[in-house]
C-alpha cells in the first residue's frame, strides 16, 4: 500500500516516540503509517478539521498524502487513484452530466492525460462513486475557485460562440463568489448561468452539480435540450493569490 | 486443540487456543517457522503487556472463525465506509491509552482486521469535530504559531460553515 513518494515525505517527519514528547496525548504516538491509515477513512471535510489540529497532522495532510487510496475506478486495465475533489479543484479534471430527457441519466468523470504530447481523455461513469457525495470543499489554500461550463460539441451554439470568441476558456470561465455572510455564494458561468449554492460542508458535489444544471437550464435551454449525451461539463480552477498567466483572462470576465 | 503459552513484556504466560492465536499473522509464521509444538515453551511478545495482551485475545477468540480477511487491499478501499460491527464497538469503548495501545499491538502482532477496527474507531472520534474539539478529545496540544494559525484561518475561510 505505501507508495515512494509517501516515504519521502514521511521520512522528514520526526516520530513522537515517549508520552512526554507527545505532552500526554496517546494518538500522537501513533505511527505515521497508522495516523495515515486512520486519517484515510475521514471525509475530506474532516481531513481540512484535522490538518488544523496541529504541526504534523497538517504537514501529514497537506502534503497530499491521502488523496490516494481513497476512491478507486477501474478502468479498462489500469486503475485510475485518487478521483477526488482534490483533482477537479486542482484543475485537472472534468466533471460532467448525461442527460436523458433533461434529467439527468449519470455522473460522468473525464480523465485526461498528456503523455509526449499525445493527448487522450477518457468518460468514466462515476454515478456510484462516494465521491459525489463528498463537501464541496477544498484542502488547498486557494484564493478563488472558478468554474466553466463546456456545451455539446456539436451544437450550434457551441460553434457560434467559437466565432465570436478566441478562446472558449475565455467565454466560459464562471466565478466562485463569496456574498452574505451566511455563507451562501453566487457563482455566475460564462456571465450567462447563476446560481447559489452553499460552498462547505453542507454542499456535496452531486447537488452542485445538479445546481449548475438547473441554473443552466434556466438560462441557456438552447443547448440543454440537445440534452442526449454530453449535457453539461463543470471544471473548476485552481488560483493561487499569487495569480499567472491563466488567472488574467480570467479576471476581464468579472 | 492444541495451546500455546504468550509471554506479555511484564512477564504474564498466557495459555491461548494455537487456533485463536493465529490471527495474529506474526505468531502464525512464527509458528510455522519453528514448524513444531511449542505447547512447554512460551512465545514472547516483548512489546505487549498483560492487561493489551488479554484484551487482544478476547478479540481473537470472537473473531476465531472469521472468513480470512480479502488479500485484495483494493476492494476494500473502494469503499472506505467507518462501520463497525456492533460487537467491536463495545469491545473498542476503552479509555484512550487502552485504545491506542491496542491498535499498536494489532500493528505488531499483524492483525489486520483489528488494526482496520482500531483505526475505524478513531476516525470516528474525530469525525464532526472542529480542529480545537479534536485536540481536546485527544489531548493534542496547538503548536501553531499565532502567524500560522492566522494563515491558516485565510486559506480555510471558504471551507467553514
Amino acid at each position: 500500500m505505501a507508495e515512494p513518494s509517501q516515504n519521502i515525505e514521511l521520512s522528514s517527519l520526526e516520530q513522537i516516540s515517549s508520552l512526554s514528547e507527545s505532552g500526554g496525548s496517546h494518538i500522537l504516538l501513533l505511527p505515521y503509517e497508522i495516523l495515515i491509515k486512520t486519517l484515510s477513512y475521514l471525509h475530506i471535510g474532516d481531513q481540512i478539521s484535522a490538518s488544523q489540529v496541529c504541526k504534523v497532522w497538517k504537514r501529514v495532510l497537506k502534503n497530499g498524502i491521502l488523496k490516494s487510496n481513497r476512491y478507486l475506478l477501474s478502468l479498462d486495465n489500469r486503475e485510475v487513484t485518487g478521483l477526488g475533489i482534490h483533482q477537479i479543484l486542482d484543475g485537472i479534471a472534468f466533471l460532467s452530466l448525461s442527460l436523458q430527457e433533461e434529467d439527468v441519466k449519470n455522473f460522468r468523470f473525464t480523465i485526461e492525460s498528456d503523455e509526449q504530447n499525445h493527448f487522450e481523455s477518457q468518460i468514466v461513469d462515476i454515478s456510484d462513486c462516494p465521491f459525489l457525495d463528498e463537501s464541496l470543499v477544498s484542502p488547498l489554500p486557494t484564493d478563488r475557485y472558478s468554474a466553466r461550463i463546456i456545451p455539446p460539441r456539436d451544437s450550434q451554439w457551441f460553434d457560434q460562440i467559437m466565432n465570436e470568441y478566441d478562446s472558449l476558456e475565455q467565454y466560459l470561465f464562471a466565478y466562485a463568489h463569496r456574498i452574505e455572510p451566511d455563507g451562501t455564494k453566487h457563482l455566475i458561468a460564462g456571465r450567462q448561468v447563476e446560481f447559489s449554492f452553499r460552498e462547505g460542508r453542507d454542499t456535496n458535489v452531486r447537488e452542485f452539480m445538479i445546481g449548475l444544471l438547473e441554473a443552466t437550464k434556466a438560462s441557456q435551454e438552447k443547448y440543454i435540450q440537445q440534452g442526449d449525451l454530453y449535457g453539461l461539463a463543470i471544471r473548476c480552477v485552481k488560483y493561487q493569490t499569487s495569480r499567472q498567466e491563466e488567472g488574467d483572462e480570467g479576471d476581464e470576465e468579472v | 486443540m492444541s495451546t500455546i503459552k504468550l509471554l506479555s513484556s511484564d512477564n504474564a504466560e498466557l495459555a491461548v487456543d494455537k487456533e485463536v492465536a493465529e490471527r495474529s499473522i506474526l505468531i502464525k509464521n512464527m509458528l510455522e517457522d519453528v514448524g513444531g509444538d511449542m505447547s512447554d515453551q512460551a512465545i514472547p511478545i516483548p512489546n505487549v503487556n498483560e492487561a493489551v495482551l488479554r484484551k487482544v485475545i478476547e478479540w481473537c477468540e470472537h473473531h476465531k472463525s472469521d472468513p480470512p480477511p480479502p488479500a485484495d487491499e483494493d476492494s476494500d478501499s473502494r469503499k472506505k465506509s467507518t462501520d463497525i460491527e456492533e460487537w467491536d464497538q463495545k469491545f473498542m469503548q476503552v479509555d484512550q491509552e487502552m485504545l491506542f495501545e491496542i491498535i499498536l499491538a494489532a500493528n505488531y502482532l499483524d492483525i489486520k482486521p483489528l488494526l482496520d477496527v482500531g483505526c475505524k474507531t478513531v476516525a470516528n472520534m474525530i469525525k464532526g469535530k472542529s480542529p480545537e474539539e479534536i485536540r481536546k478529545t485527544f489531548n493534542i496540544q496547538n503548536d501553531f504559531t499565532p502567524e500560522e494559525e492566522d494563515q491558516i484561518r485565510r486559506e480555510n475561510e471558504w471551507a467553514e460553515e
